[in-house]
């Protein structure tokens, strides 16, 4: 079920293959897009994120796999599928000299259902910048108005490419709220990201991506539960401890100490936590301070490949 | 077409907010027109007549070459055009809006050359604002297919000026379209002829000097609309939207297409008509200091397809005796006399002619050359020219005759006979004699003239020498014999 409630498919890739020379950018990627949902492909630079994308709106055939999108065949339908998804390329370029709001009524005239151009600027903050010319634009401004050219048209689905690349913490929140708005709208999102934080955000359902396949989807909660890793217990007490009984403790996967604070993997982490109490009683010790933090998508990522993302 | 209509008026909109595409777009042109009009022409609005289709030529060459095209490449390279990929805009909107663009901003321009020329130059706009409009229509058109071909076959901004450079360079210096095609060296003219520059700068030259009308020059410009027209289809059919996408060689290869219809209608121009004659007699037939342009007037139009005129007419030119004195003179056949002075090349000697009392051997009358031979031009000269083909310059075939006869008196300073033939291009042959106090007759034999044979003979010159200060000398019974 989706998150409307329908179980309407928008996108569905099937084994999509795609390689640039003798370098194999897509190998087999396949995942479905439900109405309603903000989708996330994650994974670091170069993994085949944009090849997807860029296969999804039409820019590009796949060599090989099969691709819908609203549908649509977006090869030979091409003309129809853009009057139905509005997509934000990772670097957006306008003539320097074209103006804000005569860039949005340009594109949203080769629309059969155009949206309200004052009303897409005002909701982006682009109305009082609306005679400012593109190259007068602050980076932030630039990629607002990328995002209100991609709803320009209405669109059903959605598609942005990397949108927060590039921006500071404050921007990419404005984006965050964007996206969370496109949600509420009932539209359909699907975004690339190398963001960790971003896809646990803001996605319903991520599909990691790493050299061109998909090691992981599911939702980011879905996703760490199945992580083997197990939670982080980092721990701070009077007196020291062996580090062997602690990876006695029941629950606990692995240990390490530094500098007096005790790391401990565990899974799952409350019998550990309680494994961990009792033992500090029965020596005597007690408890300085005790913090548990959650598996990421970060490690679900590394332990799927071996790698960190920025790697 | 809705979008190109409106990418189109963009386009046309952000070239109005850059003040370098502003530079180039309009500025530009008109320093053209002032350079060629005051350095060239001498203010002269006979010469800016001649000069002007040259100008609108450059015009809108430059602008497809150097504004279109490369801004075609810039938009790929910088990646403006994966926006519009994104909307439900095709190549073929992107392609025709960059062509309407351009057209709609050449226009403006020539309409404002034209119009400097004559607030400016007092040059008469013989051509008429229709086929000024035409001709700037079909110059602008093809030239944009050049412009667009060239972005769609060049894979960076480097390739496309190396090709751009390629192209420009024989465009501008072999077509006319900055030196007179007359004033070139024969095997240039032969080039020339397969240009497509060529074409449009001859069309404007002989309607708008010539007195020659458009439909003269219907197989020239239907061949650059046809190769214009493939240009376009050509950039459709390469356009890319992406810098990464590039073109193999193979597909490059097909922008040769272009050339076909200047090979065609040059080969047929080659073999049909005698261009170089024609363009001679336009060039020659330039009534300087704008007295009537339209030099075709002076003599009935004829058979330009090679030398002309029944031989066994020739003998006679002029004895001078048929006119009153201080009129024009007549000649027996051919085009008739006429000043030629340096002036055509940019110099500033001077000559004026008309009929005297008393000529050789006690005749009635003999013609009076006068004028001032002033330094500054690379080779001075003024004079009388007779011109023996039925339009001034065209060819005529004197082959039976073996030689040139006259008689000559005046200030006692060595004078030239020039003769001007096909073979030799523009460079005259010539032979010297002494215009004394006396009456005295020469006769060269025309091999004398490096060995020509009589066929071809376009001119036939009676020059001061190249050396500054007045002249005064007379001729009398000028024939072939």
């Amino acid at each position: 079920m989706t998150p409307d409630g329908s179980n309407s498919t928008v996108v569905e890739a099937t084994g999509l293959h795609k390689s640039y020379g003798s370098v194999e950018a897509l190998r087999g990627v396949s995942f479905e897009i439900k109405k309603g949902e903000v989708f996330g492909l994650l994974g670091p630079n170069g993994a085949g994120k944009t090849t997807t994308i860029e296969i999804l709106e039409g820019l590009r055939q796949p060599d090989g796999g099969a691709v819908r999108v609203c549908g649509l065949d977006p090869t030979r339908e091409s003309g129809e599928l853009k009057q139905r998804i509005g997509a934000q390329l990772q670097a957006t370029v306008l003539p320097d000299k074209i103006r804000v709001a005569e860039a949005m009524r340009l594109f949203a005239s080769f629309y059969r259902r155009p949206a309200s151009v004052d009303k897409l600027m005002e909701r982006f903050g682009l109305t009082e910048k609306r005679r400012a010319l593109y190259e007068t634009l602050s980076g932030g401004q630039k990629q607002r108005l990328a995002l209100a050219l991609a709803l320009v048209n209405d669109p059903e689905l959605v598609l942005m490419d990397e949108p927060t690349v590039g921006l500071d913490v404050q921007l990419r929140r404005d984006i965050y709220s964007m996206v969370e708005g496109f949600r509420n709208e009932g539209r359909t999102v699907l975004l690339t990201t190398h963001y960790i934080e971003e896809a646990e955000r803001l996605c319903d359902r991520v599909a990691i991506v790493d050299r061109g396949q998909v090691v992981a989807l599911g939702t980011p909660r879905d996703l760490v539960a199945r992580s083997n890793r197990g939670s982080r217990l980092e721990v701070r007490v009077t007196k020291p401890l062996d580090a062997e009984k602690l990876k006695q403790l029941e629950a606990v996967l692995d240990c390490g100490e530094s500098d007096g604070t005790y790391f401990l993997q565990a899974q799952p982490v409350a019998r550990a936590v309680v494994a961990l109490i009792r033992l500090l009683e029965t020596e005597g010790n007690e408890l300085l301070d005790l913090r548990v933090s959650q598996p990421t998508l970060e490690d679900v990522f590394v332990e799927m490949t071996g790698r960190k993302m920025e790697d | 077409m809705k979008p190109a209509i409106r990418i189109a008026l963009l386009n046309i909109r952000l070239v109005m907010r850059t003040k370098v595409s502003l530079f180039f777009t309009f500025l530009f042109p008109l320093i053209f027109l002032f350079v060629y009009g005051a350095v060239f022409a001498h203010g002269d609005p006979g010469v800016v007549a001649y000069m002007f289709g040259p100008v609108v030529t450059i015009t809108v060459m430059g602008s497809a070459f150097w504004g279109l095209g490369l801004q075609s490449v810039t938009q790929r390279e910088r990646g403006s055009l994966r926006r519009y990929r994104l909307a439900p805009v095709g190549s073929g909107a992107i392609v025709s809006s960059s062509l309407l663009a351009n057209y709609l901003l050449q226009l403006p321009t020539v309409a404002m050359l034209a119009l400097c020329a004559v607030v400016f130059f007092h040059m008469k706009l013989t051509i008429g604002w229709r086929a000024l409009f035409i001709l700037a229509s079909v110059g602008a058109y093809t030239f944009a297919g050049f412009g667009l071909t060239i972005a769609s076959v060049a894979n960076t901004m480097q390739e496309a000026q190396v090709y751009n450079n390629l192209i420009w360079f024989p465009l501008l210096f072999l077509s006319g379209a900055t030196f007179p095609l007359p004033m070139l060296p024969h095997w240039v003219q032969r080039v020339a002829i397969f240009l497509p520059a060529t074409h449009l700068v001859t069309a404007f030259q002989g309607v708008m000097t010539g007195g020659q009308p458009l439909s003269a020059y219907t197989a020239q410009l239907l061949a650059l609309m046809v190769s214009g027209t493939c240009g376009l289809l050509l950039a459709w059919k390469l356009f890319r939207w992406d810098k990464e996408d590039t073109i193999t060689t193979a597909n490059k290869l097909l922008a040769l297409v272009l050339v076909i219809p200047f090979l065609v209608v040059g080969f047929w121009m080659n073999a049909h008509s005698n261009p170089s004659a024609s363009w001679a007699a336009v060039f020659n037939g330039l009534d300087r200091q704008g007295r009537a342009q339209g030099g075709s007037q002076r003599a009935p139009a004829g058979s330009e397809s090679g030398p002309s005129g029944p031989s066994g007419q020739f003998g006679l030119v002029s004895d001078f005796d048929d006119v009153e004195p201080g009129s024009q003179p007549k000649a027996r056949f051919g085009a008739g006399w006429m000043v030629s002075t340096d002036a055509m090349v940019g110099g500033k000697s001077t000559a004026e002619m008309r009929v005297v009392e008393g000529g050789a051997e006690g005749s009635k009358g003999a013609l009076l050359v006068t004028g001032k031979i002033v330094a500054g031009a690379a080779f001075p000269w003024a004079g009388a020219m007779f011109s023996p083909g039925v339009q001034p310059f065209t060819p005529a075939d004197l082959s039976s005759q073996k030689e040139i006869s006259f008689w000559a008196k005046g200030d006692g300073k060595t004078y030239r006979i020039m003769m001007f033939s096909q073979d030799r291009g523009t460079i005259p042959a010539s032979q010297d004699f002494v215009a004394g106090e006396e009456w005295k007759q020469y006769t060269f034999p025309l091999s004398s003239f490096s060995g020509i044979d009589g066929r071809g003979i376009q001119g036939v010159l009676f020059s001061a020498p190249p050396v500054p200060g007045r002249f005064s000398f007379a001729i009398d019974d000028v024939r072939f014999q």
